[in-house]
């Protein structure tokens, strides 16, 4: 009780040294915080609301309709008690309101949705399922109205076609029945009934359909058991190349959770670095405290108290440092929740309770107190060498070092690298990118240390100078190495993250806008009927329009790859070689039964070969003994194992056929032009039945509209997707990344800049007597405010101008890797960065030193 | 006898000058209630001297036996208990809590033992120190005469067997060094206690019943 009466009482006496190791640590905290409370609050509502989401317990879907035996089968596997709802979906180009565009049509049985209602704006939901069956009508919300040009009451009776069909608005959605998460979606969506796809001929060969039959159970039912029991039999009967999938909630779970995961795991890892940050202050903030601290310790030593009470007492005192923090983050985390929601808009499902659970406090208090500790350990460990004997002596309280604390100095530094290795890959969610982010950021703390290191010692010379001010403040940066370093380490840090997301969204940006050599094509085509190929090219021709490119597309699946299956439940395929990895039976039921293959006279632009040589022109006879060539995409090939001379066996509309890799390929997806994992050689695909996928560019803005009319008239199975259309779309996720990110790098900052009034604050303190001694000279204020101004402006323009450089190579090397090469400066946030900081430095100091500045310096005749 | 020292050896390392020898084979003892001045030229040894009999240092070699205790061969705790019970430690620059009263840096010995009857024995002590009416006020608050009250209350709260002071009076002025001194000697008296005054102050030493000079680390 002593000792925790002691330590609570001298915190209370060292407030505020207190105050700001809370405040720092509670700071770091925060963002990690909200995140996991967030997350949670997430998870509740899914856990909650996944039937609704999904719309059943389990469906049953395939990219063609399910057979009487498949239907026969599920029906006795899941047993009696169950309700069953039908849907077709599909993308298609729909006319209404005068305007085309590209929709995904759902088509509805009477029975769906199994959970919840339509809400609809006029009528009960469940009174128009009936009707909609019987008569062209369709549903949707208000939202994708607007899209097809229904904006108001006098539109509402405007016609919608489909195809070859009309259909008229029966109603309107309040809620979208099919909660799918609207950000990621390609197309919005109409519903109509299922019996009304008749007609409209939209459904033919090789168009891309989905059919769906989803599964009601009664309560009692063990879902999960249930779905792996037909997953079972559906294996066992088709012998594991079922092309029906089948998943339940659990799956739509993961599938939300996984986009969710890329943005918080992202967030994750910049708050991360906040909490380092606040880390480094918390560390800095605790050394000057301990050497306060340290001859009261050797006091109590002498008089008796045993070197372990003092470990406790000052251990105690740091977890309450650490609860109190991580209850302030607690707090803070609590207004930082709500703008989660609003970042993450479309992609997460609406309506979420957000809450702090108790898990969420009780990582709060664990990552506080273990943060305060571990952070803290490698100051901490100086204690172990206080000796009280120097009190005696008069000399410094702490002794020697010696090999074995030099050792157990280095060895302090462990448990943080340990926690902050195990963080950083909870956090990523693999061991892969953790410890890629982990390096990185080593690398980036170990550069900037490096520099900061010789940037001061360097000071030392920049002090032979005869201008007082700058002789008094360089050598203050020289003496005080370690706080300057302290200080330009957390700042440079911060403004290394506020630099580099600009950097590498701009490179994100130019590729998806407008990759370097590539023109990208105003339109991308797809279902095209082979019997509409030469129509097609011909209605080009007349429009103001020109075809890019028109690429043949044939459906089959892979067989074996070296003689084997490549549909293995135990392993992925893989080369020759033998180098098979293990695969999970989730990745095996994630891996697609069909591939779309094609052919070509010559590679497109988007296209060129790194490995092997071109396939041969000679068209491939079919008598021949010898495999027909193929050509394999880059990232299939590392995806499957395969390698240059494998051999593979497909079925292409029932036929077994064997061709050999004769060259691997790196694709440029981001140009939108028809490409293809598997090419052929020409010859093996010609007489099969195809459609054709068409890119369309030089269509200027206010004709395309119009020629998407036009080509929905002629060709109404034909999907038009608007390319700029979907590059706005994905700009905007990447945009709403970036945002994400950019809010927990400001929240970086903040800890940064809280670190920074701390140790200006500590080392303002710490020069009290040199302060004085010159007002006692004679220095007024304004020369000791010019001393302080120009050490932390040096600090925050050397820190800056390291940062800004970091990000540079960070960004470039990013863009290497993702995005091949393409990579920009940009000049104004590099000169904002490089304005600012220093700017935000020397305030910050300023404030944090202004008390002490204006002592009187008869203090020092008191201290003497 | 309460403390035996036999052929203390004591030396350190110096970077410059190699090893010095520091104590060289000291022997002394010291009887219950007998008042001893160590005095000598700074750098003589009576510092190290001083700490090796507190227990925060380990002679090289040798014996200091207290009450018939071998000091050298107690391990850390052993000895932090060893202060704890038997030493009362006097500094020259008071070393006092600073965030702690005058009451409670008095009290802290006991405390840490977790004795029973504190609050009587630290109103005796503040009676015997005439410091009452100052007990609440923090070391800032003081005279350096009054921490140094404080502080030989603080060594004498535990009842020691053996009483070390290194320079009482160096800190403070002629006048209260005096006042500080008599107080000492009258405590050390009262309680029956031994005293190992560390000093240059010959006035000082005067005052004890005897009086060792250490030169180059022996006792002469």
């Amino acid at each position: 009780m002593l000792w925790m009466h002691m330590a609570i009482r001298e915190l209370m006496k060292n407030r505020g040294f207190a105050v700001f190791f809370i405040l720092n640590l509670s700071l770091g905290l925060t963002g990690f915080i909200a995140i996991h409370s967030f997350g949670r609050s997430l998870n509740h509502h899914l856990d909650e609301n996944l039937k609704e989401i999904l719309t059943a317990d389990m469906v049953l879907s395939s990219s063609s309709p399910l057979t009487s035996e498949d239907l026969m089968l599920a029906d006795e596997v899941l047993g009696p008690g169950k309700t069953q709802a039908r849907l077709i979906r599909f993308y298609t180009m729909v006319k209404g309101g005068g305007n085309a565009r590209l929709i995904g049509v759902m088509a509805i049985d009477e029975h769906y949705p199994l959970y919840g209602t339509l809400s609809l704006e006029n009528s009960p939901g469940n009174s128009k399922k009936k009707e909609i069956q019987a008569r062209p009508g369709v549903f949707m919300t208000r939202d994708t109205a607007y899209a097809l040009g229904i904006r108001n009451k006098t539109d509402e009776n405007t016609p919608v076609i489909l195809g070859n069909k009309t259909f008229r608005v029966e109603d309107f959605f309040t809620v979208d029945p099919d909660k799918s998460l609207t950000a990621v979606e390609l197309a919005p969506k109409i519903y109509i009934g299922i019996d009304q796809l008749e007609g409209t001929g939209l459904i033919q060969f090789g168009s891309r359909i989905r059919y769906s039959h989803y599964y009601r159970f009664s309560r009692d039912t063990d879902t999960p058991v249930v779905t792996a029991k037909l997953r079972q039999s559906f294996s066992e009967k088709y012998q594991g190349q079922s092309r029906i999938s089948i998943y339940d909630s659990r799956d739509v779970n993961q599938r939300l959770g996984r986009v969710t995961g890329y943005f918080t795991g992202y967030m994750g890892l910049v708050s991360i670095v906040a909490l380092f940050l606040a880390g480094i202050a918390t560390a800095y903030l605790f050394r000057g405290y301990l050497n306060l601290k340290q001859q009261e310790m050797a006091i109590l030593m002498s008089i008796g108290a045993r070197p372990m009470e003092i470990y406790l007492y000052i251990s105690f005192q740091l977890l309450i440092l650490g609860t109190l923090a991580s209850c302030l983050s607690v707090v803070i985390s609590l207004f930082l929740v709500p703008a989660f929601p609003i970042l993450f808009q479309g992609l997460i499902p609406t309506g979420i309770r957000l809450t702090t659970d108790p898990s969420t406090i009780a990582l709060a208090v664990v990552m506080g107190m273990g943060g305060s500790l571990i952070f803290c350990w490698p100051v901490f460990v100086r204690i172990f060498g206080i000796k009280p004997l120097m009190l005696l002596r008069g000399t410094q309280i702490i002794g020697k070092r010696n090999g074995k604390r030099l050792l157990g100095q280095v060895a302090s530094f462990l448990p943080g690298l340990a926690a902050f290795f195990g963080i950083s890959v909870v956090v990523a969610g693999s061991i892969r990118n953790g410890s890629i982010f982990v390096a990185g950021f080593i690398l980036a703390l170990a550069f900037l240390s490096g520099m900061g290191w010789l940037i001061f010692s360097g000071c030392r010379r920049l002090s032979h100078t005869r201008h007082l001010v700058g002789r008094i403040a360089f050598r203050n940066l020289f003496r005080n190495k370690w706080s300057s370093l302290s200080c330009f380490v957390t700042i440079a840090m911060g403004a290394f993250l506020i630099s580099i997301i600009p950097q590498v969204q701009k490179g994100l940006q130019n590729e998806i806008m407008r990759p370097e050599g590539l023109k990208i094509p105003v339109f991308f085509l797809v279902d095209i009927q082979d019997e509409q190929k030469m129509p097609f090219i011909e209605f080009i021709k007349h429009q103001d329009a020109y075809l890019a490119n028109i690429s043949p597309m044939v459906r089959g699946r892979i067989l074996t790859v070296n003689q084997q299956p490549f549909y293995s439940e135990n392993k992925a395929p893989g080369s020759k070689t033998g180098n098979r990895k293990a695969v999970s039976p989730r990745q095996v039921r994630g891996r697609r039964m069909e591939f779309n293959f094609s052919y070509r006279d010559h590679l497109d632009v988007s296209e060129n070969i790194f490995q092997g040589r071109p396939l041969s022109s000679t068209p491939w006879d079919f008598e021949a003994t010898t495999p027909f060539e193929i050509s394999v995409e880059k990232s299939f090939a590392e995806q499957y194992g395969l390698a240059l001379g494998d051999l593979i066996e497909f079925e292409i509309q029932g036929i077994p056929m064997q061709g050999q890799v004769k060259n691997l390929r790196k694709v440029r997806w981001n140009s939108f032009q028809p490409n293809f994992y598997l090419l052929f050689q020409n010859g093996v695909l010609n007489d099969a039945p195809k459609t054709f996928l068409a890119a369309i560019s030089h269509v200027s803005r206010e004709n395309r509209q119009d020629l998407k009319n036009k080509i929905v008239t002629a060709f109404p199975n034909v999907s038009v997707i608007d390319v700029t259309q979907m590059a706005g779309t994905l700009l905007s996720i990447t945009d709403r990344l970036s945002l994400s990110i950019r809010f927990m790098a400001w929240l970086s900052i903040a800890a940064g800049l809280v670190s920074i009034f701390s140790i200006a604050r500590h080392e303002a303190w710490k020069n009290e007597n040199q302060v004085n001694l010159l007002k006692v000279l004679g220095a007024d204020f304004k020369l000791i405010q010019a001393i302080t101004l120009l050490e932390y402006g040096f600090i925050g323009f050397t820190s800056a101008l390291f940062a800004i450089l970091l990000s540079f190579g960070f960004s470039r090397t990013i863009s290497w890797y993702f995005f091949d090469s393409l990579w920009q400066f940009d000049l104004k946030i590099s000169l904002g960065i490089l304005f600012l900081t220093p700017c935000i430095c020397m305030g910050t100091a300023l404030t944090a030193s202004r008390k002490i500045m204006k002592t009187k310096p008869v203090k020092l005749l008191a201290t003497a | 006898m309460i403390l035996e020292l036999k052929n203390v050896c004591k030396s350190f390392h110096q970077p410059q000058s190699g090893m010095i020898e520091v104590l060289n084979n000291v022997n002394f003892s010291l009887d219950i209630g007998e008042t001893n001045a160590i005095t000598g030229q700074s750098g003589s040894g009576k510092t190290t001297l001083l700490s090796l009999i507190a227990g925060l240092d380990i002679p090289d070699s040798g014996k200091i036996l207290l009450q018939g205790e071998d000091l050298c061969s107690m391990k850390e705790n052993r000895l932090s208990r060893y202060r704890a019970t038997k030493i009362g430690i006097v500094f020259q620059r008071f070393h006092l809590m600073p965030h702690l009263s005058a009451r409670e840096n008095i009290s802290l010995p006991l405390e840490i033992l977790k004795h029973q009857h504190i609050t009587d024995r630290v109103d005796d002590m503040l009676a015997k120190i005439n410091l009452k009416d100052r007990q609440h006020h923090l070391p800032g608050q003081l005279s350096g005469g009054e921490c140094q009250r404080v502080a030989i209350a603080r060594a004498l709260i535990i009842k020691p067997a053996l009483l070390l002071a290194d320079e009482p009076t160096g800190n403070l002025d002629i006048k209260t060094g005096k006042k500080i001194a008599r107080l000492l000697f009258d405590l050390v008296e009262k309680e029956n206690k031994t005293l190992i005054l560390v000093t240059h102050n010959l006035d000082l030493a005067d005052q004890c019943q005897k009086i060792r000079k250490l030169d180059r680390g022996r006792l002469v």
